[in-house]
C-alpha cells in the first residue's frame, strides 16, 4: 500500500514537471513574439516618425540648405554636437559636411580622445582655429594641423606663450592667410613660422611685438600692431618699419598702436619713397615724431583715409609739433581737402573730400592735456600745408586768433561754421580768447576798412549756440557782413531765453533775410 | 519690368533692379530689357514672394558681394552683417522662415539665404539636441544603436568644457 502510494507520488511529480515545462516553453513562445511585436511597434513608430518628419518644412530643406544652415552655426564645438544629434537626417548631414567642422573654438575642447573624431570630419580642409585659453591640449593640437590652419585666432597668458614661442618660430604654415595674436601680458615673440607663411595677407598683433625682422611681414595686405602700453623704444626693432612698407605693397589696412619705430634709418631713407597704391585706411597712435617719419616715407592715394594719434606733450624738443615737416606728403592730402573741421576741446581736426562734412580722409588727434594749446597744431597747419581748395571750415571752440590764422591760409573759404560749447562755459571761454566775438568783429572790421583778406569769398557765415555779447553790437554787425554779401545762419535758439543780445541775433537773421532780396551791400 | 507668377497664380510685376536680384529671374529674363511674359515661379506662394520682393527692394542699392569659395563662415562671407532692418525682416514665424530660405534658394538670392540660415543657426546656438528637437517638433528617428551612441556622444558634449 506505502509502495502503491511512492509510485503515485513519483507520478504524479513528473506530470507536473511536464506541465511546468509546457508553461515554460509557452511563456517563452509568448515573450519571443511579445518581442516581435516590440520590435515591430519600434520600427513601426520610427516609420511613423520619419514619415512625420518629411511633412516638416524643416526636414523638406535641401541637403544644401542643411549645410548652409549648420555653415552659419559658427565656431562652437557644443553647438555643432548638438546639431548633428538632433535627428538621423541631420546626423547624416553633418557628418558628411566637412566644412562645418573646418571653424572651430578650441577652448570648447578639453578632453584628448574628442580631438581625433572632430579632426576626422573636417576631412583635411584648411581650418579656422579660435582659441583664448591656450594650454598644452590646444598647443598639441595646433602643432598638428598647422599644415592646414587657414585662419588662426589666439590668445595666450604667460604660461600659454612659454608653450607656443618655439612653435611660432619653428613650424611652417602653408595655407595660413590670417593670423591674430593677443597676449595678457606683454611679450616679445619670435618671428612667425621661420618666414615660412607664403599665404599670409592678414596679421593682427595685440599686446605683443615682434622684431620688423625682413620676410616677417611679407605680402601682408592688412597689418595690425597694437599695445596697451605706450610706446617704448626699449623693446627690440631690427628693421626700420618703413621696410616694412616696402615688403608689403599690397597693404590696404594699417593699424599701428603703441609701436616702436626708429628715428631715423638712412638705409631706409635712401630708398626713397615707398608707393602704397591699395591703402584704404592707415591708423597710426605714435609719438609725433614716429608718425612724421612714416607719413614722409610713403606714398598713400587720395582716396585713403588717415586716422593719427600723436603721442605728444610739445615738452621734448622733437615734440615741438606733428606738423613741422614742409616736405611732407601730408601737403598733398591736405591740399584736397574740400572741408576741414577742427574741435577745440577734444583736440581733433578732421578733413574731409567734400564740402558737406560726408567723405572724411583725414582725422587727427592730440595727446595733450591743455587745449589751448591747440595753437601749436593750428599754426604750424596753416604754415606748412596751405589748402588751396578748401571750402567749408568749422570751428569748435577754438581761439580766435587761431581762426583767423587757418582763415589767412585758405583764402577760398566760403562758408565758416562756428559753433561753442554749453551756454554756462561761455563766459568762462569769453576770458580765455575762446569766443567768436573775436572773428566777427574782425570780419566786420575788414568791410568796414574796405580791405577783405579774410572774408573776399566767404558767403556764409554759421553761428551755432554762440553769446556775441550784450549791446547792439550784433545788430551793427549783421548790417555790415551784410554789405559784403555775407549771410548768416544761427542756431541759438537755446540761448534766447538768457542772453538778451540773442534777440538781437534773431533780427539779425531776420535783417539778412530781408536784406538778401535787395541789392547787395545796399541796406 | 518685371512680371512674375506665383504657385497660387497671383501676378507680381517689379522693376528690374528688384527683380534681378533673384539669380533665377536673371538667367530666366537672360539680362534684357522688359519681359512681357510672366514667369512662372511654381515653387514660391504669394505670401513668401512678397516677403522676398521686400527684402529686394531694400536692398536694391547694395553692392553685389564677392564670390567666396564654398565653406566659408558665413561671418568671414559678409563683414557688413545684418544691419537692423535685415533683422526685424527676419523676425518672422518659424514656418515662414523656412518657405523664405527654400524661396531664397530656389530663386538663387544668396545674401536672403544667408540671412535666413544666419537666422536658424542662431535659433540654435546654446541649445541640446532635445531642446532643438523640441523647439523645431523634430522626432528624432534614431535606432536604439544610434541612440545609445548620442548618448555617449552627448555625455561628451556635456564634458566638453569641463
Amino acid at each position: 500500500m506505502v509502495h502503491a502510494c511512492r509510485k503515485h507520488t513519483i507520478s504524479s511529480r513528473d506530470s507536473k514537471r511536464k506541465t511546468i515545462e509546457i508553461i515554460d516553453r509557452e511563456i517563452d513562445a509568448i515573450d519571443t513574439t511579445l518581442r516581435d511585436i516590440s520590435a515591430l511597434i519600434h520600427s513601426l513608430r520610427l516609420e511613423a516618425c520619419c514619415r512625420r518628419n518629411t511633412l516638416l518644412t524643416v526636414n523638406n530643406l535641401p541637403t544644401e540648405v542643411l549645410c548652409h544652415i549648420f555653415l552659419a552655426i559658427g565656431s562652437s564645438v557644443r553647438d555643432k554636437v548638438s546639431v548633428s544629434q538632433t535627428c538621423s537626417r541631420w546626423r547624416e548631414v553633418a557628418l558628411k559636411y566637412p566644412f562645418m567642422w573646418t571653424s572651430l573654438n578650441l577652448d570648447e575642447i578639453a578632453q584628448q580622445n574628442l580631438v581625433p573624431s572632430i579632426m576626422k570630419r573636417s576631412g583635411g580642409f584648411p581650418l579656422q582655429v579660435k582659441c583664448t585659453n591656450w594650454n598644452y591640449l590646444r598647443h598639441t593640437l595646433c602643432a598638428l594641423e598647422l599644415y592646414r590652419v587657414q585662419d588662426l585666432d589666439i590668445t595666450v597668458d604667460n604660461y600659454g606663450s612659454q608653450l607656443y614661442q618655439d612653435w611660432l618660430h619653428v613650424r611652417h604654415a602653408p595655407v595660413l592667410s590670417h593670423l591674430r595674436i593677443e597676449c595678457k601680458n606683454e611679450v616679445t615673440i619670435p618671428p612667425l613660422f621661420a618666414g615660412k607663411h607664403p599665404s599670409l595677407r592678414e596679421l593682427h598683433l595685440l599686446n605683443c611685438r615682434m622684431p620688423f625682422a625682413r620676410g616677417n611681414f611679407r605680402g601682408l595686405k592688412i597689418l595690425s600692431i597694437e599695445s596697451i602700453d605706450l610706446p617704448d623704444s626699449k623693446h627690440g626693432i631690427d628693421v626700420d618699419i618703413i621696410h616694412v612698407f616696402r615688403d608689403c605693397p599690397e597693404l590696404e589696412e594699417v593699424v599701428l598702436e603703441g609701436c616702436s619705430c626708429l628715428d631715423e634709418d638712412p638705409h631706409a631713407e635712401a630708398l626713397g619713397v615707398v608707393k602704397l597704391p591699395l591703402l584704404r585706411s592707415m591708423q597710426l597712435g605714435l609719438e609725433a615724431r614716429c608718425i612724421r617719419r612714416i607719413l614722409s616715407f610713403i606714398s598713400t592715394p587720395p582716396s585713403a583715409v588717415l586716422k593719427l594719434h600723436f603721442y605728444t606733450d610739445f615738452k621734448e624738443p622733437g615734440d615741438r609739433s606733428p606738423f613741422t615737416s614742409p616736405n611732407n606728403p601730408m601737403a598733398t592730402l591736405f591740399d584736397n581737402f574740400r572741408s576741414f573741421v577742427v574741435h577745440g576741446p577734444r583736440l581733433e581736426v578732421f578733413g574731409f573730400s567734400d564740402r558737406e562734412f560726408r567723405f572724411p580722409t583725414f582725422e587727427a588727434s592730440f595727446d595733450i592735456d591743455d587745449y589751448a594749446r591747440i595753437s601749436r597744431i593750428i599754426t604750424p597747419i596753416a604754415k606748412f600745408f596751405p589748402m588751396t581748395n578748401l571750402q567749408r571750415l568749422q570751428v569748435h571752440k577754438v581761439p580766435d586768433e587761431d581762426v583767423i590764422t587757418l582763415l589767412k591760409s585758405a583764402p577760398t573759404i566760403t562758408r565758416l561754421d562756428i559753433r561753442c560749447e554749453e551756454e554756462h562755459q561761455q563766459l568762462e571761454d569769453l576770458t580765455r580768447g575762446m569766443h567768436p566775438t573775436g572773428i566777427v568783429q574782425r570780419l566786420v572790421h575788414e568791410v568796414v576798412r574796405g580791405s577783405k583778406p579774410l572774408c573776399s569769398r566767404l558767403r556764409t557765415l554759421s553761428l551755432d549756440s554762440v553769446f556775441l555779447g550784450y549791446g547792439n553790437n550784433p545788430l551793427l554787425w549783421a548790417s555790415s557782413l551784410n554789405r559784403a554779401n555775407v549771410s548768416g545762419i544761427s542756431r541759438c535758439t537755446g540761448a534766447t531765453r538768457t542772453w538778451g543780445s540773442m534777440k538781437l541775433f534773431t533780427c539779425f537773421n531776420k535783417i539778412t533775410k530781408q536784406w538778401s532780396g535787395l541789392t547787395p551791400g545796399m541796406p | 519690368m518685371v512680371t512674375v507668377v506665383v504657385s497660387d497664380g497671383v501676378t507680381f510685376t517689379m522693376e528690374q533692379d528688384v527683380a534681378f536680384q533673384c539669380g533665377l529671374i536673371a538667367d530666366f529674363a537672360g539680362g534684357g530689357g522688359d519681359q512681357e511674359e510672366p514667369i512662372p515661379i511654381q515653387a514660391v506662394n504669394s505670401t513668401v514672394m512678397r516677403k522676398v520682393i521686400e527684402y529686394c527692394e531694400h536692398h536694391r542699392n547694395d553692392p553685389p558681394q564677392p564670390e567666396v569659395p564654398e565653406g566659408t563662415p558665413l561671418e568671414r562671407k559678409d563683414r557688413r552683417g545684418r544691419d537692423a532692418w535685415d533683422k526685424q525682416f527676419i523676425q518672422v514665424e518659424q514656418e515662414l522662415l523656412f518657405e523664405i530660405i527654400l524661396a531664397a534658394n530656389y530663386l538663387n538670392i544668396k545674401p536672403l539665404l544667408d540671412l535666413g540660415c544666419s537666422q536658424v543657426a542662431e535659433m540654435m546656438k546654446g541649445k541640446t539636441p532635445a531642446e532643438i528637437q523640441q523647439m523645431f517638433n523634430i522626432v528624432n528617428g534614431f535606432t536604439a544603436d544610434e541612440e545609445a551612441q548620442n548618448g555617449e556622444g552627448e555625455e561628451k558634449a556635456r564634458n566638453l568644457n569641463s
